[in-house]
């Protein structure tokens, strides 16, 4: 604790930096020590803190209804993903000219204006939020002040929206105060100076001197906690006697504040270097009014060991993840290098104990099985965090989840609203528009969302009232999965290189001389004559992990692939079906040339049916969890692909126009199958043998292989051929380029093998939210496996330039 | 002046070495500074740690300055650092010993070291560039050194090597050859480090240090050119470094053209046309239609 004194009066400062517990400590430290030497040298006690007094208010308002239900103060731990939203009406001077010609050139004032327009054009955020993180050492001042009945002042100014983002400064670890306190705050506010906004700190430390120097002539005693940049200026402003005492407080401003609960992605970034020491801490905390004897100081070191053996704990290993994108099983054997290569990182990053973003970024890295990665992430996520169903009243600040930001993009967040209580008692909301948070870095440190952590108690979504989801496609991820798959086994035949081996001359100069290699035998004392011979590399297994997502080539998605996942006995019971592209209504969706096209070949109006897939399946029952929402799900033994994931009406039409309307069967009137068999027989002058599935899917591909001339089949390895078949797809000159099921890993095929048919509307350019609660994801999670190309094919037209305006189209159906 | 190089001797044979690579001070302040990419890439250079594990690689697309980050660790860690580029047709000679013909005795063979076995030798810095280029094959010989072992035989003149710190195999790939290198392969490759495409500020920022001559106009030349690269891009997608410098290459260039398109430009040492450029450079301000020009041959994929 540092001591200023100002007319005979004494300021005892915890200058600290925010969020991170060391300061924490020092404050219950300091009261601890102040509580003594009362009992030596009475004298009169206050607190103050670095937040305007209206957050203040707001804070132990919202401290003292959590005590009403039990929750700290010896209670219950504190959670740390409780806040409080502010809307901020002063903006930055070095916005006002920018602010002004928006006004002007917009007609309306500037809080009618969108916030992303603001946030874009300003980088401009009219709300702020104070995080009510039981490690921080303002709200630890807060509690103790509140817990030990003294006077609590906050004296900082009111918020200004548009301040610059501080430049971040190097620092060293907060842990190295505890050795040397006055030193560190004395290096890091030397340090802290370039990041300084002249104008507001400036401008908020006149305020705080005026309001400490108030506060010193009512108590004898002020405890002050606030930004460590700000001791400096504050001591020498207390020397200044330029700067009388204030007249009042600031208790009149007028700054309203919204308790929020926060999720815990947007709160961990807040709770030091990883949340479970928060909690850590809050377990161990004691009133102020108990007896602190026995208290003892945060060991971080120890907590990360035990994360650390939590994630290596036997039955992680035992239980190892198959959809890994990281190494197999012999990962584990790494764990000494991963510690090593952690600790090294954390010792550049002048870290003491690693934060949650060194930890993981090394985990993954140094391609530790993701059993060990997702334990540690549950390990270093460990808390008390408060759910909405304690907290039913309160909105629910959590990321946009369904926005697309660019790298370093400010991340746009979303309050979701309480409404009155949906079905089963839970809480319902609605969700605001996009906004976004003054104190929410652009980019957080880790970004929990790539490492798949979950928030059990997220409330699920709900379909807004009135929406009518009238059309069936099938689940986009299991579509884009299927595709990333064909795209992949493309490639892996595409790629499937030609070997220059060298060996000995046995009669054949095969691809000629290898002189090098005739050369070396000779000074190897072995002469022989060394030859050239090129052979055919053997197809390599993809990784473990999900698909790889190549780049586009011309004919991706105009060459048929079969995929045959069971043997034909081993899959009696079948059911045929086909998925189409759309039906004659996406003329509406072509562009000028593609329709051009369509008038020379087909007849407009001509109630066309346009064949994207056929398959041979079984029919599941949909599980009831997932009624109404999911129609029907097939168990695949086998399908023919003619396109592209067809995800919305606009996909659809892409792929048509792609193929010019030659890349897969177009059906009169309907697709029924007999319709189907018919169409071969009089288009094609062939004979589906339905009996024989498995032949019968290969046989309806050949006719629409004339873009690359082959056809690929994904099958088991010990599927043979039909012999007629082979005859015809000679006679045609397509080949037929077996590529074993077994290359690709068995949990995917059985992933790609469940088709979930679920209801939209509009074309499958919007789903049902329940769908993501169902499935564990949106329906645009998989898209990156796809080329860029294809994934452009599924935006409405603003947003694709190469085609032409669309307007609606037919539904696709099962 | 490049200094003569004299054969070395390995066992009982001489054998002709090579040079590291020249880092220049252009690549090093005109690259883009990831702070936490370069702390990983240093955490994973500097000798002392990870006893078993020499390999590393960083994986990112193309373009977004893997190389240079690794050229730049190493000039600031003062090792000496050999590159081999990938190739198709690379086969294990290319990473152990070459033959090649004596140049004074007619019909001899002579000896090569690799760029490996150099990094090897000297206890530098070998870097892999583009490795998943290379065949399958050709990568044998270094895997004895990416595990415990820790040598590279020269089989044909019969010589292991033993590496020794700071010795450091690093590999980049991007991301689709990455998937497929060799299971064997990528394990001996760790840390993975992940290199994503930097920011709309890095990109500015870079062009801004690249393009010193511009800097008075630099403000408005980087808002037109974040204008004409969006109404280009859907998808939010960002240029690459490389192709930001490009564009902006080629623009001066057109710049330059306009001011002097008749120059003798072929007739000029390398030293006097660089002098004549720069001056030139300075004679010929970029505009904003230099630029859209140079993006024009962007779009159409001329530039390469």
């Amino acid at each position: 604790m540092l001591e200023v004194t100002w007319q005979g009066h004494t300021l005892f400062g915890i200058p600290a930096i925010h969020d991170r517990m060391v300061f924490a400590e020092l404050i219950q430290q300091a009261f601890a020590d102040l509580s003594r030497r009362a009992a030596t040298s009475p004298g009169s006690l206050c607190c103050a803190v670095e937040l305007p007094p209206s957050a203040v208010t707001a804070t132990l308002a919202f401290l003292d209804s959590l005590r009403g239900l039990g929750i700290g103060a010896g209670g219950e731990p504190m959670p740390p993903n409780l806040g409080l939203v502010c809307k901020i009406n002063r903006l930055h001077p070095r916005l006002k000219e920018e602010a002004l010609r928006l006004q002007g050139a917009s007609g309306r004032p500037l809080d009618e204006l969108p916030m992303e327009q603001l946030a874009k054009a300003l980088d401009f955020t009219p709300y702020g939020l104070v995080c009510l993180n039981p490690g921080d050492s303002i709200i630890e001042l807060c509690r103790c002040a509140q817990e030990g009945g003294i006077p609590l002042h906050g004296i900082d100014a009111v918020p200004v929206a548009g301040s610059r983002e501080r430049t971040p400064f190097e620092h060293r670890d907060p842990l190295a105060a505890r050795q040397n306190y006055p030193g560190y705050v004395r290096q890091l506010g030397q340090a802290s100076l370039p990041a300084r906004d002249d104008y507001t700190d400036g401008r908020r430390e006149t305020i705080m001197a005026a309001r400490l120097k108030t506060l010193l002539q009512r108590y004898d005693r002020v405890l002050w906690t606030g930004g460590i940049a700000h001791w400096a200026p504050l001591c020498a402003l207390l020397a200044d006697d330029r700067v009388q005492p204030a007249t009042n407080l600031g208790e009149d401003d007028q700054v309203q504040y919204q308790r929020v609960l926060l999720h815990p992605v947007l709160a961990a970034p807040h709770l030091d270097v990883f949340p479970r020491l928060t909690a850590a801490y809050e377990a161990a905390r004691r009133p102020v009014t108990e007896d602190s004897s026995g208290w003892q100081a945060l060991n971080f070191q120890a907590e990360l060991h035990r994360c650390l053996n939590q994630a290596c704990a036997p039955a992680a290993m035992e239980n190892p993840v198959d959809d890994d994108t990281t190494a197999g099983d012999e990962g584990w054997h790494r764990v000494t290098d991963f510690t090593g290569y952690m600790l090294r990182l954390a010792a550049l990053r002048q870290c003491l104990v690693p934060d949650m973003g060194t930890i993981l970024t090394a985990a993954r890295s140094m391609m530790m099985p993701a059993a060990f990665i997702q334990r540690l992430r549950d390990s270093l996520m460990e808390g008390h965090w408060a759910s909405p169903r304690r907290f039913p009243d309160l909105p629910i600040i959590e990321p946009n989840f369904q926005s697309v930001t660019g790298a370093g993009d400010r991340q746009p967040l979303v309050s979701r609203l309480p409404v009155a209580s949906g079905e089963e008692g839970e809480p319902g909301y609605v969700d605001s528009a996009p906004f976004y948070l003054s104190s929410f870095p652009g980019t957080p440190a880790v970004d929990l969302r790539d490492y798949g952590w979950k928030w059990q108690d997220a409330p699920k979504k709900k379909s807004a009232q009135g929406t009518y989801y009238g059309n069936n496609f099938i689940w986009p991820p299991c579509e884009d999965l299927f595709y990333a798959t064909i795209y992949e086994a493309i490639h892996i035949v595409d790629a499937q290189a030609v070997e220059q081996r060298t060996e000995a001359f046995r009669g054949s100069l095969h691809e000629g001389i290898d002189l090098k290699a005739t050369l070396r035998s000779a000074l190897k004392d072995k002469p022989q004559i060394m030859v050239k011979r090129a052979v055919k590399r053997p197809l390599r297994r993809v990784s473990q992990g999900e698909p790889v997502s190549y780049s586009y080539s011309h004919h991706l998605e105009v060459q048929p692939t079969v995929f045959i996942f069971a043997l034909p006995s081993a899959a009696d019971f079948r059911h045929w079906s086909c998925l189409n592209a759309g039906t004659d209504d996406i003329y509406q969706d072509l562009s000028a040339r593609a329709k051009r096209l369509y008038d020379r070949l087909l007849v407009r109006g001509g109630d066309y049916v346009f064949i994207e897939s056929v398959s041979c399946s079984e029919i599941l029952t949909v599980p009831e969890a997932m009624q109404p929402w999911v129609s029907g799900l097939n168990h695949l033994h086998g399908i023919v692909r003619f396109g592209n994931p067809c995800v919305n009406f606009y996909q659809g039409a892409a792929w048509l126009e792609k193929g010019g309307f030659k890349a897969a069967p177009i059906l009169p009137g309907s697709f029924a199958m007999d319709h189907l068999t018919d169409f071969y027989q009089k288009r094609h002058a062939l004979t589906i043998d339905r009996d024989d599935w498995a032949n019968a899917l290969i046989l309806m591909a050949l006719p629409y292989a004339h873009f690359t001339h082959r056809v690929l089949v994904v099958c088991p390895t010990a599927f043979a051929l039909g012999e007629p078949l082979r005859r015809e797809a000679q006679r045609r000159g397509v080949d037929l380029v077996k590529v074993p099921l077994s290359l690709f890993p068995a949990r995917r095929i059985t992933q790609i093998r469940h088709q979930y048919s679920v209801k939209t509307s509009q074309g499958g350019k919007v789903y049902p939210p329940e769908l993501t609660d169902i499935f564990g994801q949106t329906a645009t999670a998989n898209r990156h496996l796809l080329p860029l190309e294809i994934r452009r094919q599924a935006l409405p037209p603003s947003r694709s330039p190469a085609r032409g305006a669309r307007q609606g189209a037919g539904p696709r159906s099962t | 002046m490049s200094m003569q190089l004299e054969k070395i001797q390995l066992g009982r044979h001489w054998v002709w070495p090579r040079r590291p690579y020249e880092i220049s001070i252009d690549l090093v302040s005109s690259f883009v500074e990831d702070k936490k990419v370069m702390q990983m890439l240093y955490a994973a250079l500097l000798p002392g740690g990870m006893a078993d594990n020499l390999g590393l690689i960083l994986i990112g697309p193309p373009g977004c300055g893997k190389t240079s980050l690794v050229m730049v660790a190493a000039h600031q860690l003062g090792v000496p650092v050999f590159v081999t580029q990938g190739r198709p047709d690379m086969t294990p000679d290319d990473f152990t010993l070459s033959l090649l013909p004596a140049s004074e005795a007619k019909g001899q063979i002579e000896f090569q070291m690799s760029n490996l076995a150099m990094a090897v030798y000297r206890n530098g810095l070998f870097v892999a560039d583009e490795i998943g280029l290379n065949p399958e094959g050709a990568l044998a010989p270094c895997q004895p050194l990416l595990d415990p072992r820790k040598y590279l035989d020269l089989d044909i003149i019969d010589v292991r090597l033993h590496s020794h710190p700071p010795f450091k195999f690093v590999a980049t790939s991007n991301t689709e050859d990455y998937e497929r290198l060799p299971a064997r392969l990528r394990s001996r490759l760790f840390p993975a480090i992940y290199i994503d495409p930097p920011a709309r500020e890095q990109i500015a920022a870079l062009l801004e240090r690249t393009f010193p001559a511009q800097q008075e106009a630099i403000g408005a030349l980087l808002t037109h050119f974040w204008g004409l690269w969006d109404a280009m891009k859907v998808d939010q997608e960002l240029p690459s470094p490389r192709d930001a410098i490009q564009i902006f290459s080629l623009a001066t260039k057109i710049a330059v053209n306009e001011v002097a398109p008749q120059w003798p430009w072929t007739t000029l040492d390398a030293e006097e046309r660089s002098q004549a450029w720069s001056r030139a450079v300075e004679k010929a301000p970029l505009r904003l239609a230099h630029l859209e020009l140079a993006m024009e041959h962007f779009r159409e994929g001329q530039l390469c």
